[in-house]
Parts: structure tokens; C-alpha cells; sequence
């Protein structure tokens, strides 16, 4: 109860501020251009689809690291920590109520995003709300949010805040979009630098696993249900393994 | 651990770390109890170890030598802080929430189930006289206002254990005075208090014991009358007790 109760003060606190409404004005500026558009060729379709799912994409994590990472800088910087941590509550509910807390906000703005563009896509008939890629895809990126504010949670209570933002969006970018290119980097090395990098790229957190856009994109059909249950599985428990260290490491800080 | 005893502190020891290889001790063997149903002023000149002497109560700070029992559970435990009430030194609440928010989310994260909270957030509103005010944000609030809501924060869930770091603070005459008798109220209520202040006139009138802490180590523990008994007041008392000379008396 302590945790959510935790969790509910940041999706208040993150409701309330500009960041949100700065991020429906950019939603609303892509609805517009796209109905614009005209959608008489499938490339152009196709165009649009990508356009939307990656400004959604880079919006909400652009959104949830800083959001993330400023739940314990805030509370840190401004003592409130202290009103909390002085109640029945453990370290670890306290981080838990907060890295939820920033995964239910970022969560709700991406929602927000996410269903005004597909419905634009839908009134311009470039996608079907029967799209089961798409929602799979709408599923796996609310996955990769919780991830994502779990890790900068972790760099938040190891860091400053401006250094966590930077290493959240490092790993991110490397991890979402380098992963091909890493594994081509790791088959070249020499045997024991082979095996060290397999163990650190296989601790990494796989977001390459929850970006769908181009299946979506060019309707290659939706995953099997149990490997989108797996990456979800695998998300959820990363996600948790992570909080738990931070949990850790801010049982030993001095508040 | 005494059965009438609501805080034991025993041989705590706390020390920054100031630097690499640098460190300084901040409060040294302290040892010390509260007994239940006692208000007791923790005094002593800045950076003498009263904060963080209660930052270790709270289980703030990872105790590296000492213990710290509040209703007879170790401070590491967060069922200590079930029946202890907190209000910091330092008063920054989330500033984006209304007073009745901020309560309830308190009341919440404490533990009170859903369907009472809504009466303790009245009540505790109501004794720092801050009824008013419930629908007003935090951020509108000048600071002895704040220090009000702090108080109110640390009475939402009705605990029989108060620590309250400075609650004078910042506060104008009459505000002062309902702290006072709400501190009087309390008493009457049989709740323990331990108290951190500078503001020694009020202590006399409030405590019924004194902690005086000195670079870290307790210099004086006893009633507020002993302290005082050879003659004018808690502060004469507090400046002879420290070895320091009546600045009007050079």
C-alpha cells in the first residue's frame, strides 16, 4: 500500500507539471501534419505509420528518463524524502512506489500519444483498429517504459541527476538501436574479450526486443503470443531485478 | 530495553565521511532514553549531533556503531515508525500538492487503511488549526504555515511516538502558541515527544527532561527544574552546563 500510495504522489506531481502538456501540443502538431497528408499511395501510408511510432517512441522516452530520474533528485534535493522515509515503509517500497510512480506517468502520456495518432491513422485509413501488431507494439513500448524509468531509478540513486539522464539515454540509444552492430563488434574480439563482452551485453537491458515499428510498418503480422509473452516476462522481471538493486544501494545511503 | 522506555539510544556513534580518507565524527558514544509519556528537549549548540541523532532513530542513516529501539523494535525495522511520527527540521513538502493531498498521501504511506483517512487528515488538520487551508496548495503557504503542515503530516496517523526537529521554528507569536498547547494537549494524551530545539525559553516551558549534547557527546541529561535550579533560567543554565562565559558578563 505504502509503495502505491508513493507511486499515485508522482503521477500527481508529473500530471501537474508543463512537461505533459508540452508533449500533447508536440501529439496534436503530428496529428495535424498528418491530416494534412495525403495518404494516396501505401508508401505514404507506410511513411506516416513509421513517422508516428517513432516520434511516439522517442517522445515517451524522452518524457520517462528525465521524469525518472528527477523522482529521487526532487525528493533528495528538497528533503521531502524525509516526510516519507520517516513512516513504516522500507527502502525498497519507497523505490519501488517511485520508479512506478514515473512508469505510470510516462505510461499515461504515451497512452495519450499513441491513441490520438492511431486514431488519426485510422481516420485517414492508413492502419485498422484490428491491427493486432499494432497494439502488441502499443504493449511492448509500455514494457520498455517500465525498463527504462527502472534503470534511470538505479542511475538516480548511484549518480547526479545530470549524469543519470546522460547514461539512461546512452545505454537506451546503444541498446535500442545498436544491438546488431554490437553483436558484429563482439564476433570480431579475441576469445576472452569475446566471453567478458557476452556476459555484459547479455546483463544489458534488451530494448532492441521490445521495437516492433518495422514489423508493424511493413504489416509483416503480429508476433506469436509466446514470444511477446516472453518479452514481456523478460521486461517485467529486468524491470524488478533492477528496482531491487536500487533498493539495495539506497538502503546504504545516507538520507 | 526497559519496558517504559519508548527510544533507547544506546552507544551511538555517527560520522560523516567529509572527504576522501577524511572523516568527522558527528555524534560520539551517545547513549540516552526517552521513557514513555515524556516530553524531552534535545538541545545544544549547532552541528552538536542532535540531527543526526535522530537521523539514526529514523533509520536515516546506516548505523555503523550502536543501537536504536523505538517501541521496542530496533530502528532498522519500519515497524519501529509505526507509532512514531516525524516532523523535519527543514520544511519542503511537495509543493504541487494541496494541504488535504499531502495529508492524505501521509495517512496513506503510513498505513491507514482508506476508509479512515479522510477523519485523521480532519483531525490532524484541525489540531494545528490549519482546517481552513486543506484546499489551498503547498506551494501558497509561507513558511510558518509549512511548519504547521509539517506538524499536521507528523500527527495524521495518531502516533504515540513524536519526534519533532525544531517544530518553533519559523513560527509568528501565536502560531507559536498553539504549538505550545498542542504540545500541552499531547502531554495530556500520554504521547512521548522528543524535541530538538534552539529556542531554550520554550523547552522550559514544555519539557520535563533536557538532553544536552555537545561535539557529539551528551553533556547533561536530567529535569529541566535540576538543570535550572541554582538559580535563573534554562539558558543561563545551558550556557554554564557548556563552559561558555555570559556574554555580559566580559
Amino acid at each position: 500500500m505504502g509503495s502505491l500510495a508513493i507511486a499515485r504522489l508522482a503521477i500527481i506531481e508529473n500530471l501537474r507539471r508543463k512537461e505533459f502538456y508540452v508533449v500533447l501540443v508536440l501529439v496534436l502538431g503530428l496529428a495535424v501534419w498528418m491530416a494534412m497528408l495525403n495518404m494516396g499511395s501505401s508508401g505514404t501510408g507506410r511513411f506516416a505509420k513509421d513517422v508516428v511510432m517513432q516520434v511516439t517512441w522517442l517522445a515517451s522516452f524522452a518524457l520517462a528518463i528525465p521524469l525518472a530520474v528527477r523522482q529521487m533528485a526532487s525528493d533528495l534535493e528538497h528533503k521531502t524524502v524525509y516526510v516519507l522515509a520517516s513512516r513504516p515503509i522500507s527502502r525498497w517500497h519507497y523505490i519501488a512506489g517511485r520508479t512506478l510512480g514515473a512508469a505510470f506517468a510516462s505510461v499515461a502520456c504515451f497512452a495519450c500519444m499513441f491513441l490520438v495518432l492511431v486514431l488519426m491513422m485510422m481516420f485517414k485509413g492508413v492502419t485498422s483498429v484490428a491491427d493486432p501488431g499494432l497494439w502488441q507494439a502499443f504493449v511492448l513500448q509500455i514494457t520498455a517504459l517500465f525498463m527504462v524509468c527502472s534503470i534511470a531509478m538505479l542511475f538516480s540513486v548511484v549518480g547526479t541527476p545530470g549524469a543519470a539522464v546522460t547514461f539512461s539515454l546512452l545505454i537506451l540509444a546503444i541498446m535500442r538501436y545498436g544491438g546488431p552492430s554490437i553483436l558484429a563488434l563482439i564476433a570480431k574480439m579475441p576469445p576472452l574479450a569475446r566471453i567478458l563482452s557476452w556476459v555484459v551485453y547479455l546483463t544489458m537491458p534488451h530494448l532492441e526486443f521490445f521495437n516492433i515499428s518495422q514489423r508493424v510498418v511493413h504489416g509483416w503480422g503480429p508476433l506469436p503470443l509466446s514470444i511477446l509473452g516472453q518479452v514481456i516476462v523478460y521486461g517485467l522481471g529486468y524491470s524488478f531485478v533492477v528496482t531491487a538493486v536500487a533498493a539495495v544501494i539506497f538502503r546504504r545511503r545516507w538520507l | 530495553m526497559r519496558m517504559d522506555a519508548a527510544i533507547e539510544v544506546r552507544n551511538l556513534s555517527v560520522v560523516y565521511r567529509t572527504g576522501r580518507m577524511k572523516k568527522k565524527p558527528a555524534v560520539k558514544d551517545l547513549s540516552f532514553q526517552v521513557k514513555k509519556g515524556e516530553i524531552v528537549g534535545f538541545i545544544g549548540p549547532n552541528g552538536a549531533g542532535k540531527t543526526s541523532a535522530i537521523k539514526a532513530i529514523l533509520d536515516f542513516i546506516p548505523l555503523p556503531r550502536g543501537t536504536c529501539i523505538v517501541d521496542g523494535i530496533s530502528s532498522s525495522d519500519p515497524r519501529s515508525r509505526q507509532r512514531l511520527g516525524y516532523m523535519p527540521e527543514v520544511s519542503f513538502y511537495p509543493k504541487y500538492l494541496t494541504l488535504e493531498e499531502f495529508l492524505h498521501v501521509c495517512a496513506a504511506v503510513s498505513g491507514l487503511p482508506a476508509r479512515s483517512r479522510q477523519k485523521a487528515v480532519m483531525s490532524a488538520a484541525e489540531r494545528v488549526g490549519m482546517t481552513e487551508h486543506l484546499k489551498s496548495k503547498l506551494s501558497t503557504f509561507s513558511k510558518g504555515m509549512l511548519q504547521q503542515a509539517g506538524c499536521a503530516q507528523a500527527l495524521v496517523h495518531n502516533p504515540d511516538i513524536l519526534i519533532l526537529d525544531e517544530p518553533m521554528s519559523g513560527l509568528d507569536p501565536i502560531a507559536r502558541m498553539r504549538m505550545r498547547h498542542l504540545l500541552a494537549d499531547l502531554r495530556s494524551e500520554g504521547k512521548t515527544i522528543l524535541f530538538s530545539s534552539h529556542e531554550l525559553g520554550e523547552i522550559e516551558m514544555v519539557a520535563d527532561r533536557i538532553l544536552l549534547l555537545d561535539k557529539g557527546r551528551l553533556i547533561y541529561q536530567g529535569p529541566v527544574a535540576e538543570a535550572v535550579d541554582t538559580g535563573g533560567n534554562l539558558e543561563q543554565a545551558f550556557l554554564r552546563l557548556l563552559g561558555e562565559e555570559l556574554p555580559w558578563a566580559a
